[in-house]
């Protein structure tokens, strides 16, 4: 590791420490993200491999950047494009007010970056505002792609332990295996409330159940008419008939109509109704984004 | 349950990123020598590739894994001199690498498991040295396109184009010829001879030859059309059908035996398509076509005799090839 001076620890990746170092010929900052691979009898961790390989495909600027991958004495170590901080850090200094400039461009950034990811067939399977990076300059990045795959042509059914409780599509809480772009859609309408309400989170539940349940006090309980399928997924179970009682001008006051309307557009319980990323970026709400804000 | 949801713009956009990738990394492998105590020959790698097959079943992988495994395995072969005596550490190790690459985690099995089930006769570290030495050579890069890839998204674009393709024939549908064509392709995968031609034109070739089957009067036009979709010369289309044809009639299965549909019972069900196998390859086909659901975004509504339609659908195929060419 004689290329990299490390500075100091950032935090705990998903299967691995993170480190800012930088680089003693060109003094670029990066950070380090370092894999012991003796740890257990597994080798290289999947989520390891599994971000190298989607990364290496995905070169865009809403997206973190992978610029090596090293690898000596039983460790890995994978060299990423520094960023200032995650969004979660953001909100926990922000005071409880970000700008609704500020919110609209992170938004957009988010889904530019989910478009690009979802043309080039990957899922992300694990948006929520700890694995999206921020620079001083405002732009924001996708990280963490530990828990993405790939998927294909053919619809296969995937792993439904994806998707951290409080980002978790309803579809996906009742255990549909059978997903696609979707599942990020509702990830991020969650994190657009977040942002919106300056990091108050949406739905924060304590479990599938009280998570489900927030969802259906919030949207009101679907129907099987309303969402043919529901009732055959694995974990489907009977919930209370709720009726909306809560206005989205309640749930998120800062936010203009069209946000609202954008919102209401991500957060649709049924899978197949919800708006794509290419939609999303299409819609009202984005129509007066500064121009600086789209170049970033 | 729910539709696919694909639609054949996307399925032209899934095609062109694959032709991409293809051409950024695909090299023809060379043929190896034909004896050698230093280096695994073609029929070495050949076995080590039905063994892998089987594997890949027994660990209920997707055939993209298999195909992955196949793919790292040959690649590895060109950066370095296999013994045969670390062949079965490498291929192992290669579908080891293809699963965490694609599969899951609830379908990857761990390193102790694949070293039991498999009975590959490696131990555990030998295993993951291998499996670290492997994705160094690879430049940590073990992903590729495979035909298995082609073959889906090639399949999806005909279906697409031409819903009725398959509509004179019993007993056929769009999953069940995807699937039937999905054998053949892993058994093909499991020939040195393959790895000579592009992934996108061993996909075609074997397309190639089923559309004859199905649609004599047609394949032509049909062929012609998929050639310029994935932009294949004349010559390695060809080389490729000919030896496609030559290892599927070794094993049998250049004949799929269609049988056309008719008001009189037939009499000889000799080359009845063999259903009960191919139906199980496995479940994303029929979801992808929807044959068991009501809501298809992906296929037209049924208009006409197939005859005709198929006719209608050969004259009206110049949209398809612009909207493959223009990009």
């Amino acid at each position: 590791m004689q290329k990299y001076e490390k500075l100091e620890k950032i935090g705990e990746g998903t299967y691995g420490t993170v480190f800012k170092a930088k680089n003693r010929e060109t003094h670029e900052i990066v950070a380090l993200k370092r894999v012991r691979l003796d740890d257990d009898d597994e080798g290289v961790p999947s989520s390891a491999l599994r971000e190298i390989c989607l990364l290496k495909e995905l070169k865009h600027r809403n997206i973190v950047r992978l610029h090596d991958v090293l690898h000596s004495d039983r460790k890995l170590t994978l060299v990423f494009e520094y960023c200032d901080q995650d969004l979660k850090k953001y909100f926990d200094t922000c005071n409880g007010e970000i700008d609704p400039d500020t919110v609209k461009s992170f938004l957009y950034q988010l889904l530019r970056g989910l478009s690009f990811c979802h043309t080039n067939n990957v899922l992300h399977r694990d948006l929520k505002p700890q694995n999206l990076l921020i620079n001083k300059n405002g732009e924001l990045k996708l990280a963490d792609f530990g828990l993405a795959r790939a998927f294909g042509i053919p619809v296969r059914f995937y792993s439904a332990e994806v998707v951290t409780l409080w980002y978790r599509p309803p579809d996906v809480l009742f255990g549909a295996k059978m997903y696609s772009t979707s599942i990020d859609m509702w990830s991020a309408g969650c994190i657009f409330a977040e942002l919106a309400n300056a990091g108050r989170p949406l739905f924060p539940g304590n479990d599938d159940d009280d998570q489900l349940k927030r969802i259906f006090k919030l949207l009101g309980t679907p129907t099987e008419e309303q969402w043919p399928g529901m009732t055959q997924l694995p974990n489907y179970r009977i919930f209370p008939m709720y009726h909306v009682s809560t206005t989205w001008q309640q749930v998120v006051p800062k936010l203009n109509s069209k946000g609202r309307d954008l919102l209401q557009s991500l957060l649709v319980c049924n899978p197949a109704d919800r708006l794509s990323a290419d939609e999303a970026l299409q819609h009202p709400y984005f129509a007066d984004l500064p121009s600086s804000a789209r170049q970033l | 349950m729910f539709a696919s949801g694909l639609s054949g713009e996307r399925a032209l956009q899934v095609l062109r990123a694959a032709l991409d990738k293809e051409q950024q990394q695909w090299k023809p492998i060379q043929p190896r020598p034909a004896s050698s105590i230093q280096e695994i020959t073609d029929m070495e790698r050949d076995k080590e590739a039905y063994w892998l097959v089987q594997q890949s079943q027994t660990f209920d992988f997707a055939p993209e894994t298999f195909a992955l495994a196949i793919s790292v395995m040959d690649r590895v072969s060109t950066l370095v001199k296999i013994r045969p005596k670390y062949l079965r550490c490498v291929a192992i190790s290669c579908l080891y690498i293809a699963a965490k690459t694609l599969e899951d985690d609830e379908v990857i099995p761990d390193t102790l498991d694949l070293v039991r089930k498999s009975q590959c006769g490696c131990s555990i570290s030998e295993v993951l040295r291998m499996e670290v030495v492997i994705l160094t050579k690879l430049d940590w890069n073990p992903k590729a396109v495979t035909a298995i890839d082609f073959l889906h998204v090639i399949h999806a674009l005909l279906m697409w184009r031409f819903p009725h393709l398959l509509t004179h024939l019993k007993d056929m549908t769009p999953s069940r010829q995807l699937a039937l064509l999905t054998r053949k392709l892993l058994a093909l995968l499991c020939h040195a001879d393959v790895t000579r031609d592009r992934p996108a034109v061993v996909a075609m070739a074997l397309i190639s030859l089923e559309l004859e089957q199905v649609t004599p009067q047609h394949w032509f036009t049909l062929n012609q059309m998929v050639q310029t979709a994935i932009q294949a010369e004349n010559n390695e289309l060809i080389t490729c059908r000919e030896r496609m044809t030559w290892l599927l009639s070794q094993r049998g299965l250049l004949v799929t035996g269609y049988q056309k549909k008719s008001t009189e019972t037939p009499k000889s069900k000799k080359r009845k398509v063999e259903e009960t196998q191919s139906d199980d390859i496995y479940d994303g086909i029929k979801r992808l076509y929807d044959e068991n659901v009501t809501t298809e975004k992906m296929m037209l509504p049924k208009r006409g005799s197939c005859a005709s339609e198929l006719h209608h659908d050969v004259e009206d195929i110049h949209p398809f090839v612009q909207a493959v060419a223009a990009v």
